[in-house]
Parts: C-alpha cells; sequence; structure tokens
C-alpha cells in the first residue's frame, strides 16, 4: 500500500490518466451523437478533474516548492464544466419564447443539480423546475437527433493519428532539458487536445454544439498545460487567475453568445448554417432583376 | 522637455480613471432606468464625449512631453488586493495616444448619430469599458495581465459587434469570439513557455517581489539567461495568438464580418485600436526575443512571412467587384495594413520602424474617417428606403460633401500622395531600400527585394480595387434616379439630398484635415515621440 502511494506510482497512475484524457478526446471527435459528445466531454472533465487533483499530491509528497492550493483550484474548473456543461448546452439548443431571467436561471441550476434535487429536494417549486429542465432536456435531444450531417469525418482515421505523433513530437523536442518524463507527457497530451479541439472546431460536417465542445476541448488542453508547464508558486498564481479569466469567457459564451446564435439561425447544423448565413463575401446578385 | 515621473503616473492613472467612471455612471443608469428611460440616451453620450476628450488630452500631454526613458516601476493597486505592475516608456505613451484619439473620434461619433434610447446605458458603458481594456494593455507590465487585458477586450468588444442584435451581427459576434478565443490560447501558451523559462530567474529576485519574474521589464533584463530555443518557440506561439487579434492571415476570418456588422463607432475602435493593440502585444515580446538572441534575424524573417502574406490575402478580397458590401471592404483594407505595419517592423533600422509606427497613427485615422464617413451615407441613404449596402451608388448626387470626403479618404486609404498613408508607406520604402544600400537588412537581400516588389504589386492592385469601388458607390447613378425621361415627361427629377446637418460632419471634417495634416508633415513633438518609441524597440 505504501508502494501504491509512492510518488513514483502515483506518477504511473498519472501518466495513465493523462493517456485517457486523449482517449475521451477521441471519443469527443468520432462519435457521431451529439449526446455522446456531450457525455465524452464530461467524461474528460472528471479524468481531468482527478489528473490535477493527482498532480497536487504528487508535488506534495515529492516535498516541491508549489502551491497545492493553487492546482486544487485549477482542478476546481474542469468540475464546473462537468456539471454545467449539458445543461448549458440544453439550454442553448432549445429554441423558445423569451421567459423571464429569473425563471430561466433556477431552471438552469435545477439542471445542473439534478441529482441532488431528485434524491433530497421535497420542495415543490424546485421540483417544477426540474420538470421544466428535463422538458426542455427532451426537447433538445429531439433537436440533436433531427441534425442531419454525420459528424464522422472518414479522413480522422488518417488525421487521428498524425495530430498525436505531431503532439508527441513537439513536446518532446521542445521540452526543455531539465523537464521530467510526466512533464513532457503532459505537455504532449496538452498540445494533442489543443490539436484535437482544434480540428473538431473546424470540421464542416460539425454542429455548432460538437464545434462549442472542440473548443472546450481546448480550454482542458491549457487547463493541463498550466498544470504540468507553470508549477511554481508566484507566477502560478496569475496563471490560475488567467485560466479562471478564460473559463468566464468560455461560460459567456455558452450562456449568451451560443444561445442568442441559436435564436437567430435556427438550426444546428453548421452547413445549413452556411448555406443561409447572410455573411458571405458579397453578394448582391442583380441578375435576378435583370432576368425580369 | 519631459515631465516628472510622478506626474506622468498620475496622468496615466487620471486616463486609466476617466472611461471607468463613465462605466459608473452607466451602471448608476441602469439601476435608476426607470426614472431615466429616454434621458439617458444623450447625457451618458455627452459624458464618454468629455471623458474622452479628457484622456485625449491627457495623451496630448504626455506625447508632448514623453518619458525619454522609461519610468522607475509604478503600480496600482486594485481595491487593495491586487497590485499590478505599470509599464510607462515612450512606446506606451504612443500607443495610450492612438487609443485616445480613436476612442474620441468614436465618442464625438456617437455624439452625432441617433441616440441609442433605452439601451443607452449598456451601449455607453461597454464603449467606456472597452476603451479602459485598450488603455490597459498599453500600460501592464506584467506579460500574463497583459493576456488578460487583452482578453478583456475580445469579450466587451463581442458584445458590441452584436449590438445591431440581428442574425448577421450573432453570426459576426460568434465567428469574431470563437477565433479569437482559439488563437489566444497560443498566446497563453506562449507566455506559459517563457514562464517556465523564467523560472531559473526566481532567484535573482526577493521572496516578496518574485511575481515580477513574469513583467516586461524584468524579462528584458535577464532574458539573455534563457534558453534562446524556448524564446523562440514562445515567440512562435504568441504571433500565433496574438496574430489572430491582430487580424494576421490566415487567422484574420473573423475580421470581415466583425468590421463590417459592428455599428460604426465600435469598426472604427477595433480597426483603428483593437488591432494594434495586440500588435503592441507582439512588438513587446519581438523586443524581449530581440534580446535573447542577440540579433532581430528570427523575429525578422517571422513578421516578414507574416505581413507579406497577409497584404496578399487582402488583394484578391479587395479586388473582387463583386464583393458590394463596402464595409467588408474597409475591414479587408485593415489586413492589408495590419499587413504592411508589420512589414516595417520586420524590415527594422530606425526609419522603417518609423514608418510602421507613424503607419499605426495615420491608418487609424484614415480608417476612422471612411468608417464614419460611409456610416453617415447609410444612415441618410435609409431615409430614401435604400438598406442594403450594395444599393447605395451615386453618393456624389446626392450628398456631394460626405461623397467629396470618403473619396478623399479612399484615396488616402490606398497610399495617394500627398496623404498621409502614402509618407508612412514611403518612409517604410525608404527604411528598406536605406538597409539595403547599406547591407544592414536583418535578412538576406534578395528575401527583402522579394518582399519590397510583392509590397508594390499588392498595394497597386489595392489601389486599383478600392478606385472601383469608390466609383462604384460614388458615381454610378443610383436606380432610383432616372437617367433618361419616360415619354411624355418634361423634366428628370432631381435626386433628393441626403447631406447631413453641418454639425454632423465636423467630426469628419476634423479627421479630413489630420489625414491631410500628417501627410504633408510630421508635427515636432509626435515625431520626437516616435522616434522615442523606436528607441524602446530597438533597446537604445
Amino acid at each position: 500500500m505504501k508502494d501504491l502511494l509512492s510518488p513514483d506510482s502515483l506518477t504511473g497512475i498519472l501518466d495513465l490518466l493523462e493517456i485517457l484524457l486523449v482517449v475521451t478526446a477521441l471519443a469527443v471527435t468520432t462519435t457521431d451523437a451529439v449526446k455522446s459528445v456531450i457525455a465524452a466531454y464530461r467524461v474528460q472533465s472528471l479524468l481531468l478533474a482527478a489528473t490535477t487533483a493527482l498532480a497536487a499530491v504528487i508535488k506534495l509528497l515529492e516535498g516541491k516548492q508549489v502551491t497545492v492550493s493553487l492546482i486544487l483550484l485549477i482542478a476546481f474548473l474542469p468540475l464546473v464544466l462537468l456539471i454545467a456543461i449539458r445543461p448549458l448546452l440544453v439550454r442553448a439548443t432549445v429554441l423558445r419564447q423569451d421567459q423571464p431571467r429569473r425563471e430561466d436561471i433556477q431552471v438552469l441550476l435545477a439542471g445542473m443539480f439534478a441529482w441532488i434535487v431528485e434524491r433530497f429536494s421535497w420542495n415543490e417549486p424546485v421540483r417544477r423546475r426540474l420538470k421544466a429542465y428535463r422538458q426542455l432536456e427532451a426537447d433538445a435531444e429531439d433537436a440533436w437527433r433531427d441534425r442531419h450531417a454525420p459528424t464522422r469525418s472518414q479522413s480522422f482515421l488518417l488525421v487521428f493519428p498524425a495530430l498525436l505523433l505531431l503532439a508527441f513530437l513537439a513536446a518532446f523536442s521542445i521540452s526543455p532539458p531539465n523537464f521530467e518524463r510526466t512533464e513532457r507527457i503532459g505537455l504532449a497530451v496538452s498540445l494533442a487536445l489543443h490539436l484535437i479541439g482544434l480540428y473538431n472546431m473546424t470540421l464542416p460536417q460539425r454542429d455548432i454544439i460538437s464545434q462549442t465542445v472542440g473548443l472546450l476541448l481546448m480550454d482542458h488542453g491549457l487547463y493541463l498545460a498550466v498544470v504540468k508547464i507553470v508549477a511554481i508558486p508566484v507566477p502560478a498564481t496569475i496563471f490560475v487567475l488567467s485560466l479562471y479569466f478564460y473559463t468566464a469567457i468560455t461560460v459567456f459564451i455558452l450562456l449568451i453568445l451560443l444561445p442568442q446564435l441559436r435564436q437567430q439561425v435556427r438550426s444546428i447544423d453548421r452547413a445549413e448554417i452556411k448555406r443561409t448565413s447572410p455573411l458571405v463575401d458579397a453578394y448582391k446578385v442583380k441578375s435576378d432583376d435583370a432576368s425580369q | 522637455m519631459t515631465l516628472p515621473n510622478d506626474v506622468i503616473v498620475k496622468l496615466i492613472l487620471a486616463d486609466l480613471a476617466s472611461p471607468l467612471i463613465v462605466v459608473l455612471f452607466a451602471v448608476g443608469a441602469y439601476l435608476f432606468r426607470p426614472r431615466s428611460r429616454g434621458r439617458a440616451a444623450r447625457w451618458l453620450d455627452w459624458l464618454t464625449f468629455a471623458a474622452s476628450l479628457l484622456c485625449l488630452l491627457i495623451a496630448a500631454a504626455l506625447a508632448w512631453a514623453p518619458p525619454a526613458q522609461e519610468i522607475p516601476p509604478a503600480s496600482i493597486s486594485i481595491l487593495g488586493v491586487v497590485k499590478v505592475d505599470l509599464l510607462i516608456d515612450a512606446l506606451s505613451v504612443y500607443f495610450i495616444l492612438l487609443v485616445n484619439l480613436v476612442a474620441f473620434a468614436a465618442s464625438c461619433a456617437v455624439l452625432t448619430s441617433p441616440p441609442e434610447a433605452e439601451r443607452a446605458h449598456l451601449f455607453d458603458g461597454l464603449v467606456n469599458l472597452f476603451h479602459f481594456t485598450m488603455l490597459l494593455v498599453a500600460v501592464v507590465n506584467n506579460l500574463v495581465v497583459l493576456w488578460i487585458a487583452i482578453e478583456a477586450t475580445t469579450l466587451v468588444s463581442t458584445l458590441l459587434v452584436s449590438w445591431r442584435g440581428d442574425r448577421a451581427a450573432w453570426e459576426a459576434a460568434w465567428k469574431y469570439l470563437l477565433v479569437t478565443s482559439t488563437g489566444i490560447i497560443f498566446a497563453l501558451l506562449g507566455t506559459m513557455f517563457l514562464a517556465n523559462a523564467a523560472k531559473d530567474l526566481l532567484n535573482l529576485l526577493p521572496a516578496t517581489e518574485q511575481d515580477q519574474v513574469m513583467n516586461f521589464t524584468f524579462l528584458r533584463d535577464h532574458i539573455t539567461r534563457l534558453s534562446p530555443d524556448f524564446v523562440r518557440l514562445s515567440f512562435l506561439f504568441v504571433v500565433v495568438g496574438y496574430g489572430t487579434k491582430a487580424g494576421f492571415a490566415p487567422m484574420h476570418t473573423w475580421l470581415p464580418d466583425g468590421h463590417a456588422e459592428a455599428p460604426a463607432p465600435i469598426s472604427v475602435l477595433l480597426s483603428g485600436v483593437l488591432l494594434k493593440s495586440a500588435l503592441y502585444a507582439i512588438l513587446r515580446f519581438a523586443t524581449l526575443t530581440n534580446t535573447a538572441l542577440g540579433n532581430s534575424q528570427f523575429t525578422s524573417a517571422v513578421l516578414l512571412a507574416v505581413g507579406i502574406f497577409s497584404l496578399v490575402a487582402a488583394t484578391p478580397f479587395i479586388l473582387n467587384e463583386k464583393n458590394t458590401r463596402f464595409k467588408r471592404v474597409l475591414a479587408y483594407h485593415s489586413l492589408e495594413h495590419m499587413g504592411i505595419i508589420t512589414f516595417g517592423v520586420a524590415i527594422g533600422g530606425d526609419l522603417a520602424l518609423f514608418g510602421a509606427l507613424l503607419h499605426t497613427l495615420n491608418h487609424a485615422v484614415t480608417k476612422s474617417l471612411m468608417f464614419l464617413s460611409f456610416a453617415k451615407v447609410m444612415e441618410r441613404f435609409k431615409s430614401i428606403k435604400v438598406f442594403e449596402q450594395a444599393d447605395i451608388t451615386g453618393v456624389f448626387k446626392r450628398m456631394p460633401v460626405t461623397g467629396g470626403i470618403l473619396a478623399v479618404g479612399g484615396l488616402a486609404l490606398v497610399g495617394t500622395p500627398p496623404f498621409n498613408i502614402f509618407l508612412s508607406e514611403f518612409v517604410i520604402l525608404s527604411g528598406a531600400f536605406k538597409n539595403l544600400k547599406a547591407g544592414a537588412t536583418n535578412l538576406p537581400a534578395w528575401l527583402v527585394v522579394m518582399a519590397i516588389v510583392v509590397f508594390m504589386i499588392s498595394t497597386t492592385l489595392i489601389f486599383y480595387g478600392l478606385v472601383r469601388h469608390l466609383a462604384r458607390l460614388l458615381l454610378m447613378p443610383h436606380e432610383r434616379e432616372e437617367t433618361r425621361p419616360a415619354v411624355g415627361a418634361t423634366a428628370i427629377s432631381a435626386p433628393v439630398r441626403l447631406e447631413p446637418r453641418p454639425r454632423e460632419l465636423v467630426p469628419l471634417m476634423g479627421l479630413l484635415v489630420l489625414v491631410v495634416a500628417l501627410g504633408v508633415s510630421i508635427w515636432q513633438p509626435l515625431a520626437r515621440l516616435i522616434q522615442l518609441s523606436v528607441q524602446t524597440l530597438m533597446l537604445r
């Protein structure tokens, strides 16, 4: 048991967790159903929180000069996204009339803490809001199912290994000599998450929900990078602040921008949005007038 | 003449505080909205104008007597909890001047446009917050706080891009935030690499001051101790990251939509200063990288590639005559001019750097003039039920004064003498030729010559492209005008004059005077400020 809790053993477990992060990124990219994309992302959030917490424990056991509390603050971020992502994406997907903001937030909170509300709350208004959230969820799942464009790209079978290879090659070649193996692997996984997330965002067959999840994958890469690369106390504080700020922007996208966009474009399919978009380079065609 | 350091710091703080005070008033207007509904519209606009005028006067005072060297470290404490170290040197003063000048032009435009009425508090609050965040970018010392400040500009400006609230605006805002957020991740990674390399420098700082390890001034003085490879890597990531925000190709995809769909004062701020704020960050990192490597070959090579690529990428879009939305054409000109500025920075040397920095000002002024003039045209054409940009033609007949301003501004934008942009482009090219003649180029001579050739071909094509767009906009008869009298009719009906009131043209005239004046000569105080900024960049 003592051997299991030694820094070396825990480092082995840490490396395994980081590899699982890449596996979940593969799941996010290759799955067709939006519901499964979100589920895979939530699993990744949990894994990342565990990875970060374990990294803090290892630093403690090694007696390295690091502010453990800062690393744990970083672990908090993927947990927030784990809880909030599905309700936020449900809310963003469903087309609905404007409702009072207070009611909207209460339904959202009921969705975030649904597990607790279902089992432990007997407050009628709260349960009513959970019911409203469940209806939203059902409508969202219908919209996700109705999306026509397949997400799986045949070329991903080639692209994914290439992205992974690029990330590992880059990480192992750019790492300074004083980087330990675990730091190199962490950097490699971070770069891989960035590249896979970027690839997700650029896939034309994707919907805007999955595109957003691609950005969130890159967020995870950023969190991991701060944990693995910037593990020195004082600058780490300001980097943690920057991560919180960046997460606030991500929440802004999920809470305000994505729902507004959805209300305007009436479809979550990117190809359909592009086809009907007023933002094209040109072109007022006067041929209609000329032909009449 | 130089102001005492404590006076400079107080002026900077007053400059930062002015827009924030208006934000507080805007919050108050929101909280007391039922009572001030309707009336908030104009008094907040006037307050914004007053604050921006004060900021401009402060910036002018600082520019008149800039610090010859960076002033000793100063810091501000936010709520007694967070300490932000300030960096005040000639370069930051120059960018403060730029931000305040364009913000003033934008506030004048807000004042001479129809009021926002119900949402004035939100609009003015956001505009002033935007102003504040851009000023913050120019004065922070810590590179991570710099990143936070730039990201803050993104967040605030997204809400402003989406202001109109229709589909196009929300799509543009979505694209803007998604693309720039993706890019800015790379900037943070680049900063992180530098932080990791800098951990070896921690022992140079007392325990209570170790938060200064990521300060620009500290890194600049000690960066030669860091691994050159890591510094190069950091710079590459930073160019990709901040370059996305600066609108460099191929990360510029948000730019045409964002600038075109935003309200005109916001387009002015986006094009005039937001792009330059991101460039400012790149310039600071370039200084660090050049110091670490002992020469500027690496940064010059990277920036030359980026600059020329941006310039070339803009050309086909401007040449495309089917691109009938003039605001999008103007947005592509931003891509072109950012490419020109970066080209000048890449060429290096006193003269080219001077030209590049001068070009940041000249582009900001000229682009402001173009966006605001065209906004007036759009506003007036709406009164005759012409809502699409593509349908706006024959502006000269209906709005001869505004049309004339557009024509002059357009010619200035494409580098026609004797206007300002011609002068700064001429100085950049002179710097390039001077370096070639002296054999003092950072890069191989053949590469510089090729870049100059590409520069001249692209700018010539762009000249042709914009002149064609302007001809269509200003001279092509509007479809509502009868070019021939109908059978039995006795006269051609004259087009309705749409010229705005003279007071609405005052901001445009002011900008026009600047466009001409800056083309004829560069005022001594401004020239001195830019020279000091160049010395700051070259670490003299």
